[in-house]
């Protein structure tokens, strides 16, 4: 007959002629319960060793008996707690009493109330507790004596820590009938050499392969050295395992990490402006006329108030270079400027707005600036219009830049995502000129597609500002970037509510230019 | 952008010479335009034109952007105007309140097909909803000219005393009832409505011609076939704009080989009258070096002049350093000496600029705010929180009462197209919340952060507001409690380098004696349970733990 090396184990720690149970070899063999039964029930099928199994009834706390042996009280020791002190209630007022203190033991009210009659009828019976002359109830001189350290608490602790009480014990019957204690039935499983087990027994130990095999390794089995003498379980490490997530900075926002780095790779410093703004700083500081469509209710998210100009000075010079081009050398747009248009208040409609703030500020050329940040578009929200996003912009102020330096900044930002293949072309922004369009050619998607908007800012809006030298800009909403990069079809599958918290759990995590990722 | 629908017959009708539908692709690309294809019909054309330019509002516009660009027919396009005296029309004082200015002209002997028709009508809306915003800053009047007795009259009268059958109706109509009766009346009644005068064309014999912006009389006013004398008229408020766009019609009828009459408009307190269509040109001084310092070109005044050309310029005088140029007077768009330079760009073409790299040393940077808030978005992932982005546009019904908050100041939106936006957040968890209400099917835990910006009230401020940054924690679960979020707080806290402070607060919406206000150094927040009335009403079948604090001062 072979045997496997396990059942060797649980063999050995069998002593002939002793009666075991079952579930102590666990302990003495390190292995686990199922594996012990497993074990067991072959051998038992080999004849080596007999089972008896037997039912046995035990004693166990209910979760009434457990609640009361944790608290330390028993439902009648309350009664006597509230009638020590007050010496005298009626029936009413000592429940209530009771309920209270119950209730803060983490009782509910109806089980408060069971545990009530269950105790004042105890407490009767047993003479603790006597009726007085005006109706109310009071300890008895044998309650002052008897209700402290019972013997119905002594039984029940005992039994709480796993003895097994007297049999036909009054107090346990009293305990059972209260609800504190229950029977519960178990199998007892006994196992025993046969002279067969014996022999094989003997066999086996001179056997000198025999190697225990452990699954899990405990604390014990290391620092007694047992690991020495035992072989590892080997594990079916194909297997599948319960998923984790990691912590993860949503997708659309790592695409901003990535596009920060690359401006500041760039030399750009960062520049950050409020949501909420003055029509003055997102369009008439950059020469968008005031009957512009752009302006209209159509585009744009008009808020209720109005805002304060700024230095009056320069709501003057705007004004003027508005009405007939001040002197900048041009002709203006020949109408009245009205300066109650430019104190609405809106939700930037651009991140240019931003850009005119910083101006505002004060330029010291040469200086290179971007910013990331949300726009507003008055528009009804469907799968690929949003109401709020994401728009990069980024300018350089400096002598001698030309349109040529524009391109060239637009084509090393697009080469950082592997778009090297760049056309421009020309087109209209109301507040720059020339104006260019940046497209790029997808690898993955194999067409030409938009990228960039760019231009130089016109020098009616510069110069109020007192700025003598060019300034290129260029700038991109994030989400058609964003949507490229994450391989999906429309915009709100990257930001809002309803992005997929499975996609934000589970996009890949390493950052890769769009050449590589070849595919959508 | 604006479409212009055409066929690719009948822009080569008008070009000199007639180009494949690649080829219109590549020039109209260079020149700043688009053509998309449609794949089904090849012969149908869908051009984009930009906004500034309303002279390529039409077919015929287009090609003669293109007869010019391609080098067929270079320098000013032309219009020969003929004069006849007896074309005189009279703007009374009477109009000038409601609406003061008109330019006029005529065509005769145009040959209509109804193909041209077509385009006529289409480009009267097309200019109508675009340059004229909406008719606001001018309306275009086309009429039949055989029914027209002249001299004509522009005045102003009583919207009861103006009574005629207007096109599309067969009933005579006050002006008062074309408002409320007439579809056009209607939809642009509100650019009339205020006024006690209304503005009317009549002729000598008294007949109603049309009430601008709104109609044209049916009888007079409506052209057919075979009618091959037209007379045209611009009104509005801005005498600038009604001239461009006068020009603009009259150099079409005059590409369509119509003949082009003048009208002599007689204003009220001018001496002589206006001689309408103007065609002025519109001069600039342009500086040789402007050009190339702009370009980064080494173009000489030659080489610009030529290039000019094919953009629709004269250019009558030049020396090395200066040319002096001449633009039609269509090119509404041409406000700084810039603006020619950009077309002299595009002539040369944008492809053949070569980029250069800008060599202007500064240094890049962050601002210190990002450098935080991304430093505890990365705390927050360590901590195995899952960010989200929600929108900061929402509705007081959300934001406040499904959240049983008390409304604290706030920005509210005015009029928006998307139904349900009423207002900013000012706090985040009701948004971020949303993020979890539209997950509830994903795996629990939810442990999810949004780290971004809220609007505050903040008079100071230019606009009244603040934006902030906040930072929102959400935990929900089955086994979800106070101690957990706790815990979470604590370890922000440490992160930040100082203790996360917690004392009992009251706050609506949330459990009493489970919420607590917080305080990190200088940043305050809060951080409570749920109540289990909310979390009833959102659908939220867990215990529910919030934390939010201000991630700015």
């Amino acid at each position: 007959m072979t045997n496997l090396p396990v059942e060797h184990i649980v063999l050995d720690s069998l002593e002939k002629g002793k009666e075991h149970i079952l579930h102590s070899l666990v302990e003495k063999t390190g292995l686990s319960s199922d594996s012990i039964r497993r074990i067991v029930g072959g051998l038992e099928e080999k004849g080596l060793i007999k089972v008896v199994r037997e039912k046995v009834a035990d004693w166990v706390l209910t979760q009434s008996g457990k609640k009361a042996v944790q608290q330390g009280y028993l439902p009648e020791e309350y009664i006597y707690g509230i009638l020590v002190t007050v010496k005298h209630l009626l029936l009413e007022q000592l429940l209530k009493k009771f309920t209270l203190l119950a209730v803060k033991h983490g009782s509910t009210e109806t089980e408060a109330s069971k545990e009530f009659a269950a105790a004042f009828g105890l407490c009767k019976r047993k003479g603790f507790i006597q009726r007085i002359q005006n109706g109310g109830f009071a300890l008895t001189p044998l309650g002052e004596k008897g209700l402290n350290n019972s013997s119905e608490k002594k039984v029940l602790e005992a039994i709480a820590r796993g003895e097994i009480p007297p049999l036909n014990s009054p107090i346990v019957s009293e305990l059972s009938a209260r609800g504190l204690i229950a029977q519960k039935m178990r199998t007892n499983e006994i196992v025993q050499l046969t002279e067969k087990g014996v022999e094989e027994k003997k066999r086996g130990k001179t056997s000198a392969s025999i190697q225990r095999e452990v699954g899990p390794i405990t604390l014990s089995l290391l620092a007694s050295g047992e690991w020495k003498k035992v072989s590892f379980k080997p594990y079916d490490v194909a297997t599948g395992v319960e998923t984790r997530y990691p912590g993860r900075i949503h997708p659309l926002r790592q695409t901003i990490r990535d596009v920060r780095k690359s401006m500041v790779e760039l030399g750009f410093r960062e520049m950050e402006g409020p949501l909420v703004e003055s029509a003055f700083w997102n369009m008439d500081a950059m020469f968008i006329p005031q009957d512009h469509p752009a302006r209209e209710v159509q585009d744009t998210f008009y808020l209720p108030g109005m805002a304060v100009l700024p230095d009056a000075d320069l709501v003057k010079r705007v004004k003027a270079i508005h009405e007939h081009g001040g002197k900048t050398g041009s002709r203006g747009f020949g109408y009245e400027w009205d300066p109650k248009m430019a104190m609405q208040m809106l939700l930037r409609t651009h991140t240019t707005a931003t850009t005119f703030r910083e101006l505002g500020k004060g330029l010291h050329p040469p200086e290179k600036r971007f910013s990331i940040g949300r726009i507003y578009r008055n528009e009804a929200m469907d799968a690929t219009h949003l109401s709020e996003f994401y728009q990069v912009e980024g300018f350089v102020a400096g002598k001698g830049l030309t349109l040529r330096h524009l391109m060239g900044i637009v084509k090393e930002f697009c080469g950082k995502w592997g778009l090297t293949q760049i056309k421009f072309k020309p087109t209209y922004n109301p507040y720059t000129e020339p104006s260019m369009e940046a497209l790029a050619y997808h690898p993955g998607l194999k067409r030409w597609v938009e990228i960039i908007n760019s231009g130089m800012f016109r020098a009616e809006s510069l110069k109020p500002f007192g700025i003598d030298v060019p300034i290129i800009a260029w700038g991109f909403g994030l989400e058609r970037l964003a949507v490229l990069l994450h391989q999906k079809n429309t915009l709100r599958e990257i930001l809002g509510p309803d992005v997929s918290l499975d996609f934000i759990r589970n996009y890949p995590g390493i950052t890769h230019t769009l050449m590589e990722k070849g595919g959508k | 952008m604006v479409n212009v629908d055409s066929t690719l017959n009948d822009l080569n009708s008008y070009l000199k010479k007639p180009l494949s539908i690649e080829q219109l692709r590549e020039t109209l690309f260079k020149m700043g335009f688009d053509l998309d294809s449609d794949s089904d019909d090849s012969d149908a054309l869908k051009m984009d034109i930009t906004a500034d330019r309303p002279d390529l509002i039409s077919t015929a516009g287009v090609a003669r952007a293109l007869n010019a660009y391609l080098g067929h027919q270079k320098g000013i396009p032309k219009v020969d105007v003929k004069r006849q005296s007896a074309y005189q029309l009279v703007v009374e004082k009477s109009v000038q309140p409601v609406r003061p200015f008109t330019a006029a002209f005529v065509v005769k002997n145009i040959h209509l097909t109804e193909e041209m028709v077509k385009e006529i009508i289409w480009v009267q809306e097309k200019i109508h909803d675009t340059f004229a915003r909406q008719r606001k800053k001018a309306a275009i009047g086309i009429y039949p000219l055989k029914k027209i007795h002249w001299p004509i009259k522009f005045t102003g009268e009583a919207p009861e005393k103006i009574k005629f059958v207007p096109l599309g109706a067969k009933e005579e109509m006050s002006g008062s009832e074309l408002l409320q009766k007439h579809p056009t009346g209607q939809k642009y009644a509100h650019l009339l409505r205020h006024h006690s005068i209304y503005p009317v064309f009549r002729d000598a014999k008294g007949n109603v011609l049309s009430m601008p912006p709104i109609i044209n009389s049916r009888d007079v006013g409506q052209v057919a076939l075979d009618d091959h004398d037209l007379f045209v008229e611009v009104s509005g408020h801005y005498w600038p704009t009604l001239s461009t766009i006068a020009d603009i019609l009259a150099h079409l009828f005059f590409d369509m080989k119509g003949d082009v009459y003048s009208v002599e408009v007689k204003y009220p307190d001018e001496k002589s009258p206006r001689v309408t269509p103007e065609l002025g040109r519109q001069s600039f001084a342009l500086d040789v070096e402007l050009v190339n310092n702009t370009l980064g070109t080494p173009f000489t005044a030659e080489q610009i002049s030529e290039l000019l050309s094919r953009m629709m310029y004269d250019v009558p005088k030049m020396n090395p350093k200066q040319l002096t140029v001449e633009a039609p007077s269509f090119r509404a768009d041409l406000l700084h000496p810039l603006d020619v330079v950009d077309d002299v760009a595009r002539a040369y073409g944008f492809e053949n600029l070569k980029p250069i790299p800008v060599e202007l040393y500064t240094r890049g940077g962050v601002l210190p705010q990002t450098q935080f808030n991304e430093d505890v978005r990365d705390c927050m992932a360590g901590l195995g929180f899952h960010e989200v982005m929600t929108w900061t546009l929402t509705s007081h019904e959300h934001h406040f009462t499904v959240f049983e908050r008390e409304e604290t100041p706030h920005v509210r939106l005015g009029v928006v197209k998307e139904q349900g936006l009423t207002m900013v957040r000012n706090m985040l968890y009701p948004e971020t919340i949303r993020a979890l209400l539209a997950n509830r099917s994903q795996p629990q835990p939810f442990r999810l952060f949004e780290l971004d910006q809220i609007v505050d009230i903040h008079e100071p401020e230019d606009t009244g507001t603040k934006t902030h940054y906040k930072l929102c924690m959400i935990l929900g679960h089955a086994s979800a409690t106070f101690d957990e979020m706790k815990g979470n707080v604590d370890a922000l806290g440490r992160f930040l380098g100082s203790t996360a402070v917690f004392s009992p607060v009251e706050m609506s919406g949330f459990i009493s004696g489970r919420t607590a206000h917080v305080k990190m150094g200088q940043l305050n927040g809060f951080a409570g349970e749920m109540h289990p009335r909310v979390l009833n009403r959102l659908g939220i079948p867990f215990p529910l733990l919030v934390f939010e604090c201000y991630l700015t001062h």
